[in-house]
């Protein structure tokens, strides 16, 4: 996780988290299915509540709650938590950073609608046709109560490009890093 | 009367052998149809597996179905057909040997099969038609009501041929019409009256033929009935022999071992009785005298007291040497010509393959029967492995088949001794057991293993499996997949099931029960929780 984002209520795990096969990955193909769609929808969840948007493939991630029950002592082993992460980019839930597959940018929500949030904010706050900078956008104290508030870095330069390609914003300083992107958003 | 008789068979279809009289199969032969007089019987009696044995020839079938309303048209044949199936399902019927007269043999001719015939002989007494007093009362008085004449019964009469009067067999001339009896050792010529030998072939007055020279004189033959067996599978000639040997062997009349017929020879010639049943080697049976034929070379000189022991001992330990050593040469003639025959074998599945590219379709014809042939005697060493058919079925043959309904008897057997032992076991355990109790003539590996997969075929109750993890095992209905899923789901819903709990509650080892508990997770029965090797309802397709 690449964020310190507190939730103000605790996440509520489905029941399916406390049932102890539910961490081991089943070897008959349609349970397997069954089990990772709903592995996908729980990842989804979690992220969405807690404002996840990274996994990496490391030692530290199965320590997260939402792979390690302690309460069952039953955690995701790599090769599943794997698996998942696959399925996870399979969904469009999610993309590799790199080729050699170890980490992802979660998309809780995809970048179409991340660019509809932006604009939308933009027009209702009256940031239309002003130019803002990233730093603004992203941590300024215009948007704190904004779900993309503290976005990862990554997430909000691919969001950002998003919006240049489908030409809903101007780009007047491109820069590599994020908080000294210039853009003016088209209302 | 009919001439079969049900028999019975065990609860995995095979023959139920008659131990006390030491009956044994001598020759077993499939695709045999049964005949009643001149009738074809109709299905399920046109196909099945024959077996003769020592006492009885046996016939099961092949199909075994309900008979109710089998009808042939013919009267005789249908009380047959209703004696036999009075509306439950027929599996065998036999027919003792000591009611055939006679047997003979008819090749197949164009499109009929060989046959056999079986002559047989009613035990009725005599046929209830002709009654001798035409106006006796009842058959228990036996004095006639308008002359006053008793009448002898049938089975000591014999009747006169001019008036038909019921005389004493003894008698010479008729009581009645002072006709000249004809009697076993006369004949009476038809055409003057004179009483000839009955081996006369002319009369001695008038010259007249009185029989052929070729013709049997047979005394008159009682009612019988013709059964006649259709080999449409082939093995007639060799059945036939079967069926020879065994009505010349009488093996319900006979003592059956040589060395109980020599070692009762000194017993017969003793006129002491009490002496006779001391020496005895089975008291209280006194064999018959040795026929003539049989030489045995004993000698034969006081038998009796210490001498006599002694003399017994050496003439048991001449016999077992001289019986050695001919199982022996036996024995080395049996190899020599096995490895001719091999030689040969080989040499023609040489030769076979290397013409089977050029050969013409009579050859082709030739080369299949040849390699059929070959794998039937089981030599299928000398074939080479494209020679042998890919599929194992079409070379399932009756063999397996009867080894396998030997192992579902034996199978019966083990699984009701209870003991904890849950009704499915692996082949090797099974293989053990059942070498062990067979103790002679065991079964290879291989054999097993390939009757053991004919199993299910036969319906018996029990099949073989190979599970996922290799393990092979033979189990009744009650571990096949669906019983087995349906039992396990409905334990699993109510507690989370564990390898230890499930092998004492199936009576299984706790092996086994995990690698069913494998192959039900495999098949989604029920899902694995890894870390604790807990099994759990598969909740994942409930959703």
């Amino acid at each position: 996780m690449s964020t310190n984002y507190a939730p103000p209520v605790p996440f509520e795990f489905p029941p399916i988290y406390s049932f102890p096969p539910f961490f081991t990955l089943q070897p008959h193909a349609p349970s397997r299915d069954k089990q990772v769609t709903a592995w996908v929808d729980l990842i989804r969840a979690y992220c969405t509540h807690h404002r996840v948007y990274r996994l990496s493939l490391n030692a530290s991630i199965l320590d997260l709650p939402l792979f390690r029950n302690a309460a069952l002592n039953r955690s995701v082993s790599r090769d599943m938590l794997h698996t998942l992460l696959t399925a996870l980019v399979k969904a469009d839930l999610a993309e590799w950073t790199s080729k050699s597959k170890t980490h992802v940018f979660v998309y809780w929500k995809s970048l179409s609608e991340w660019s509809d949030t932006l604009v939308a904010w933009a027009k209702d706050n009256g940031f239309a046709n002003t130019v803002v900078t990233g730093y603004e956008v992203r941590l300024g104290d215009y948007v704190t109560d904004q779900e993309f508030y503290a976005m990862d870095e990554a997430v909000f330069a691919k969001v950002v490009a998003h919006l240049d390609h489908q030409r809903r914003i101007v780009m007047i300083n491109p820069s590599s890093n994020v908080d000294e992107l210039g853009f003016k958003i088209i209302g | 009367m009919h001439a079969w008789h049900r028999a019975d068979l065990t609860a995995a279809g095979r023959v139920v052998l008659d131990d006390g009289s030491a009956e044994a199969i001598a020759r077993s032969q499939p695709r045999v149809g049964l005949y009643h007089d001149q009738i074809r019987l109709p299905s399920p009696f046109d196909d099945g597996t024959l077996h003769v044995s020592s006492h009885r020839l046996v016939w099961v079938a092949a199909a075994a179905t309900s008979t109710a309303k089998i009808v042939t048209g013919d009267a005789s044949a249908d009380t047959v057909l209703a004696c036999l199936a009075p509306a439950s399902t027929v599996a065998a019927v036999a027919i003792q040997l000591d009611r055939i007269n006679r047997a003979w043999l008819q090749a197949g001719f164009l499109r009929s099969s060989p046959k056999i015939t079986l002559d047989l002989v009613w035990s009725d007494p005599a046929p209830p038609s002709s009654s001798s007093a035409p106006r006796a009362a009842t058959t228990t008085s036996l004095v006639c009501a308008r002359c006053g004449v008793v009448p002898t019964p049938s089975p000591i009469s014999a009747a006169c041929p001019q008036c038909t009067f019921a005389n004493r067999v003894s008698a010479t001339v008729c009581a009645m019409c002072a006709y000249p009896l004809p009697s076993s050792s006369t004949t009476i010529c038809p055409r003057c009256t004179l009483t000839n030998p009955v081996d006369a072939t002319k009369c001695r007055a008038c010259a007249y033929v009185l029989r052929d020279e070729e013709a049997v004189m047979l005394p008159p033959v009682p009612k019988s009935a013709t059964v006649k067996l259709s080999f449409r599978g082939g093995g007639a000639n060799a059945a036939y022999k079967a069926i020879k040997d065994a009505l010349q062997a009488q093996a319900w009349n006979r003592i059956s071992s040589p060395r109980e017929r020599a070692l009762s020879s000194p017993v017969g010639t003793l006129r002491d009785p009490a002496a006779a049943a001391r020496l005895s080697p089975v008291p209280g049976r006194l064999a018959p005298p040795l026929a003539p034929s049989m030489d045995t070379g004993l000698d034969m000189a006081a038998p009796i007291g210490v001498g006599g022991l002694v003399k017994r001992q050496e003439q048991e330990q001449q016999l077992q040497q001289q019986t050695l050593d001919s199982a022996f040469t036996d024995l080395e003639a049996l190899m020599t010509k096995a490895h001719d025959m091999v030689t040969l074998s080989n040499a023609i599945a040489a030769k076979l393959r290397a013409r089977t590219a050029t050969g013409t379709e009579s050859d082709e014809s030739l080369v299949a029967q040849f390699r059929s042939s070959m794998m039937a005697l089981g030599a299928t060493a000398s074939l080479g492995a494209a020679d042998l058919p890919s599929s194992r079925a079409a070379t399932t043959d009756d063999r397996d088949r009867a080894l396998a309904r030997e192992m579902a008897d034996f199978l019966h057997h083990v699984f009701a001794q209870g003991k904890g032992q849950g009704q499915i076991i692996a082949v090797s355990d099974l293989y053990c057991m059942f070498n062990r109790a067979r103790g002679v003539a065991m079964v290879s590996p291989h054999d097993f293993w390939t009757a053991a997969q004919v199993l299910a075929t036969l319906q018996v109750g029990f099949e073989a499996r190979t599970l996922a993890s290799g393990t092979r095992v033979v189990h009744a209905a009650r571990f096949a997949d669906t019983s087995l899923f349906t039992d396990l789901q409905q334990w699993a819903a109510r507690n989370a099931l564990d390898v230890a709990t499930a092998a004492a509650r199936w009576g299984v080892a706790v092996a086994l029960a995990a690698q069913l508990f494998k192959h039900a997770v495999a098949h989604g029965c029920v899902v694995v929780d890894a870390p604790a090797d807990m099994y759990y309802a598969n909740r994942f397709l409930e959703v």
